[in-house]
């Protein structure tokens, strides 16, 4: 830039300078508790009757009586180190005003409460379905409480407006639960507190006992009849199993204005469904049952995997490992049950635990979708359930898997 | 021209006459051309014993109208039932199948559209419900109890050999047999078809999606259905109070559709 006039540039000296008030930006400013609010200093400028923000004049003044509550930097930036009340200040000097005396400086020390507030929920980590007060602590005098709102990490919100210094209600999912405070100089901060549900204990199904049946026999309407040949024909099979998973479950949509308000979820869940236990039934054919009948009798028990490979399984071998293949605790249709339904992953119980619905959720989709979600591991369970063990239909292995000998049909 | 249009219209129709020498012969001869639409035009009037589609439901752009009165809370009975030789349990009635519409790579959150066929296998008449807003079948008395049937589609994701989870895109049809609008019946053969949206996220915020260790990777995958139909009684409050109360039960067993490969990008 090139100056065209050599003369200087003209310096009015100032025919205003600033007068009191000289306050801080807020009075009393309220700092979240491990968080930051910056605050400034305003004074009056009488000759256009305005007030205006000097900060810059007082950088690098600022104080706090009390640094464990607040501490404030040198730009006036309050960090909240411990809920409290306290005071801070900030000092600077204006051109005052008074043009017939050159407008000299006057330094001003405003001084003002400051508080570090804190929201926190008690308690913080609660189990599903138990209640939680979220309450707002040391804020100034006649602060205002607005916008209560809770949010989940799926980012569904629950909104109040609510004005009290405190919310509460049963909890189902955690999340945050933030509150606007405000003073009357216009200091307006969000508070916000984390809220941890966990699982609740008791709700995980117990696999149920393997039950004999006697053929014919109806153990459940689901099931219906088991009925295994009799007297056996070739190839028939000598034993049967029916898993029937029964379920109920309660569920409920939370209505108390609280932060969960909305909230749909189980509050109990039963392996029992219209007075109908979940049952594990099986059958044994009753002419293996039988050591008197023909079949059994001849089984002969004639195999040997190195002399006669071709030979019969015993009667007692082939009762004894049908009777395992239905319902022992090895290398069974049994084992296959307990250990699906004992996975967390497809436990009916367990995954009716943690079930939420959103408050956008009708509860008729929530319950179409904890039914599904149920049905879809109960399925797990019976595809485990169906798997063969040592990986064959016929039942004529031991419980290390190793052959014992074929069935003679022709007796 | 009249043919094509007249086929345009009634696409149930053109699924009856397909088997009947079909658009082939549409393009050999006017006279025949002639024909097959007086057919199309007769064949509405004539009781067919040809399965065909009964309704197409677009849920896609339809907003649903909720009820008035939801229930404060619920009780809900299921069962899974099988034999240790894998046969099916019961005889089932309906059959369904599932694809997706459009591109088969799905983001974390990425809506997709889907369409799923319900079709009657068995050899008797069947009803399902047929209306996608709870409040047709809601009677006007808050003080009155009632009963509905719905049927509950899910949409079912799993990731590589992980563990299968409902995502959201579930379609809840309701009906009343005394309003016999929002219910369909299927002859035997009788199929619909149903085409909503779904989205790449569970609906449960308590529920892991994806597994850890599938976060920021790209998995092959499948997206299935199931179908169930349940009954349900609504049970009003007491005076006063009109937060009720619902026992359902489910009046089939859960049907599943086949399960269509996808790639997820997490």
């Amino acid at each position: 830039m090139i100056l065209t006039n050599t003369e200087p540039a003209s310096i009015v000296p100032p025919t205003c300078g600033w007068t009191n008030p000289v306050t801080l930006w807020y009075n009393p400013i309220i700092a979240p508790f491990q968080g930051t609010q910056p605050d400034g200093v305003f004074a009056w400028y009488p000759c256009e009757s305005e007030t205006d923000d000097v900060s810059s004049s007082f950088t690098g003044a600022w104080n706090s009586s009390n640094t464990s509550i607040i501490t404030v930097n040198t730009y006036g930036t309050h960090s909240g180190m411990l809920p409290g009340s306290t005071t801070s200040n900030s000092h600077g000097c204006l051109p005052s005003n008074d043009p017939h005396r050159n407008c000299p400086n006057l330094c001003y020390t405003p001084t003002g409460g400051a508080n570090t507030a804190r929201l926190s929920c008690s308690p913080g980590s609660l189990t599903r379905g138990s209640s939680t007060t979220c309450t707002v602590t040391n804020a100034p005098g006649g602060a205002v409480f607005s916008s209560w709102k809770f949010q989940d990490s799926n980012n569904n919100t629950v909104t109040s407006s609510q004005t009290t210094s405190s919310w509460s209600g049963t909890m189902v999912i955690g999340g945050t639960i933030s509150v606007q405070v405000s003073t009357s100089s216009g200091n307006s901060v969000t508070l916000s507190a984390s809220v941890t549900v966990t699982a609740r204990s008791g709700f995980g199904f117990t696999a149920v006992s393997a039950t004999p049946e006697s053929n014919n026999s109806t153990p459940s309407a689901a099931c219906g009849k088991m009925s295994i040949p009799s007297p056996p024909i070739p190839n028939s099979a000598l034993g049967e199993s029916c898993l029937d998973q029964e379920f109920s479950i309660n569920d409920q949509t939370i209505g108390d204005s609280g932060p969960n308000q909305g909230y749909h979820y189980i509050t109990s869940i039963s392996n029992t469904a219209s007075g109908v236990p979940t049952g594990y039934y099986y059958v044994i054919s009753p002419d293996l049952s039988n050591t008197s009948s023909a079949f059994y009798q001849a089984q002969t028990g004639t195999y040997n995997a190195q002399t006669n490979p071709n030979g019969y399984i015993s009667g007692a071998n082939l009762l004894a490992d049908t009777t395992r293949h239905e319902s022992g605790t090895v290398n069974s249709h049994y084992e296959n049950y307990v250990v699906a339904q004992n996975n967390s992953s497809n436990n009916l119980g367990d995954l009716a635990e943690f079930q939420v619905g959103p408050p956008s959720q009708s509860s008729t989709t929530f319950e179409s979708t904890v039914k599904s979600t149920l049905t879809n591991a109960g399925n797990t369970i019976q595809s485990a359930f169906n798997v063969q063990p040592c990986n064959a239909a016929y039942a004529g292995y031991d419980a290390t898997c190793t052959f014992q000998g074929y069935v003679n049909y022709n007796f | 021209m009249l043919v094509m249009t007249l086929l345009a219209h009634s696409k149930d129709t053109l699924t009856t006459i397909s088997d009947m020498r079909t658009l082939a012969l549409l393009s050999a001869k006017n006279w025949i051309l002639g024909l097959a639409a007086t057919l199309v035009i007769v064949q509405p009037e004539c009781p067919s014993t040809q399965p065909r589609e009964r309704g197409y439901l677009d849920a896609t752009p339809v907003q649903i109208r909720q009820r008035l009165r939801e229930p404060a809370g619920g009780h809900s009975e299921g069962n899974i039932v099988g034999w240790s030789d894998g046969r099916p349990h019961q005889s089932q009635t309906l059959a369904m199948t599932f694809k997706i519409l459009g591109p088969t790579e799905l983001a974390l959150g990425e809506e997709f559209e889907y369409e799923v066929q319900i079709q009657n296998t068995s050899d008797h008449t069947v009803e399902i419900p047929w209306d996608l807003s709870q409040r047709d079948i809601e009677p006007p008395d808050a003080h009155t109890s009632y009963d509905y049937q719905t049927a509950a589609i899910s949409v079912i994701a799993k990731e590589g050999q992980g563990k299968a989870v409902i995502i959201d895109g579930s379609v809840l049809l309701f009906g009343s047999p005394s309003i016999t609008s929002t219910m369909i019946a299927l002859e035997p053969g009788d199929w619909v078809r149903i085409k909503a949206k779904g989205r790449d996220t569970v609906p449960n915020p308590s529920q892991a999606w994806p597994e850890p260790q599938f976060v920021g990777k790209r998995i092959g995958g499948t997206l299935a259905a199931t179908l169930t139909l349940s009954k349900t009684s609504f049970l009003p409050g007491s005076s006063g109070n009109e937060k009720g109360h619902e026992e359902a039960r489910n009046i089939s067993v859960p049907i599943y559709s086949n399960a269509f490969p996808v790639q997820f990008s997490f």
